[in-house]
């Protein structure tokens, strides 16, 4: 199953990473939630590993309406896009909105879902841009 | 099955390229090699790696995917760059599931190289054009004036 999209970007890891979520401010997606993995596993367990964010992406418009047509939605809330640091760049990889629609099943996500997509890919988008 | 129509990037006569060519298609009219892009369309993903006697650049993709458009015409410029060494053969991953699944693509856009039937690299993500061009070389160890 295909579940993300992803982009290799060039230049500093911090540089991207705020590139990214003006990126989605821009298309309505607010920051809910950013999550250091780096620093969380380095602290919990000693991990060493590269860069690694999960920004919490929210649109808070479509929330709203995905909420109303299926309470359970929640469990795929927010929009998670990882930023993490690999040999080809800094990755950015978002997930696919589309899943909120085959994973429920629900004919009342599937327009909500597409509408999401599009605004992701429109986010993306704009981080090819020069 | 239909063959796709390939235009030439030279003299831009079209020329109909049955999917399951195993040699190197050239040109009708001016008789160069032809820039081979193309759609899998109808035809088996496995006697097309495994018949081509160039080596196979299959860019997974979706009409849906941001990310898969901005690779796109960076595919079309590379097509031209080598063609008569390689081929280009895009897959849209919701019209053949089964070669996304057969490959373990679990993201998109996914850019996977054979040579001689085996893959030899692989990809993901989309990147310009001048770094995906490098990747397809040194993964080929070619050179870049080749």
């Amino acid at each position: 199953m295909i579940f993300e999209e992803a982009m290799v970007m060039s230049g500093p890891f911090d540089e991207v990473l705020q590139r990214v979520k003006d990126a989605f401010a821009a298309e309505g997606f607010g920051t809910l939630t950013e999550i250091d993995i780096q620093a969380t596993l380095a602290a919990k367990v000693g991990k060493e590993m590269g860069r690694y964010v999960i920004v919490g992406a929210c649109n808070p418009h479509l929330a709203s309406r995905a909420l109303d047509v299926e309470p359970q939605i929640g469990v795929l809330l927010p929009c998670n896009v990882v930023v993490r640091e690999a040999a080809a760049g800094v990755m950015v990889e978002a997930m696919d909105p589309g899943l909120m629609a085959s994973v429920t099943g629900s004919a009342a996500v599937t327009p909500i879902a597409a509408e999401a997509r599009q605004l992701v890919n429109q986010a993306l988008a704009r981080l090819a841009a020069p | 099955m239909t063959h796709p129509e390939i235009t030439c990037h030279r003299c831009n006569a079209r020329n109909r390229v049955p999917a399951n060519t195993s040699g190197r298609p050239t040109c009708g009219k001016c008789h160069e090699d032809l820039a081979w892009l193309s759609d899998l369309g109808g035809a088996d993903f496995a006697s097309v790696i495994e018949s081509s006697s160039v080596p196979v650049l299959v860019d997974l993709w979706a009409r849906w995917c941001g990310p898969c458009r901005v690779v796109a015409p960076a595919l079309e410029d590379l097509a031209k760059a080598r063609a008569g060494k390689l081929r280009i053969l895009k897959v849209d991953v919701d019209e053949a599931p089964s070669v996304s699944e057969r490959l373990g693509v679990r993201g998109i856009p996914t850019l996977v190289l054979f040579n001689h039937g085996a893959e030899v690299a692989r990809t993901v993500g989309a990147m310009p054009g001048e770094r995906i061009r490098q990747w397809v070389d040194t993964s080929l160890a070619w050179s870049p004036a080749s």
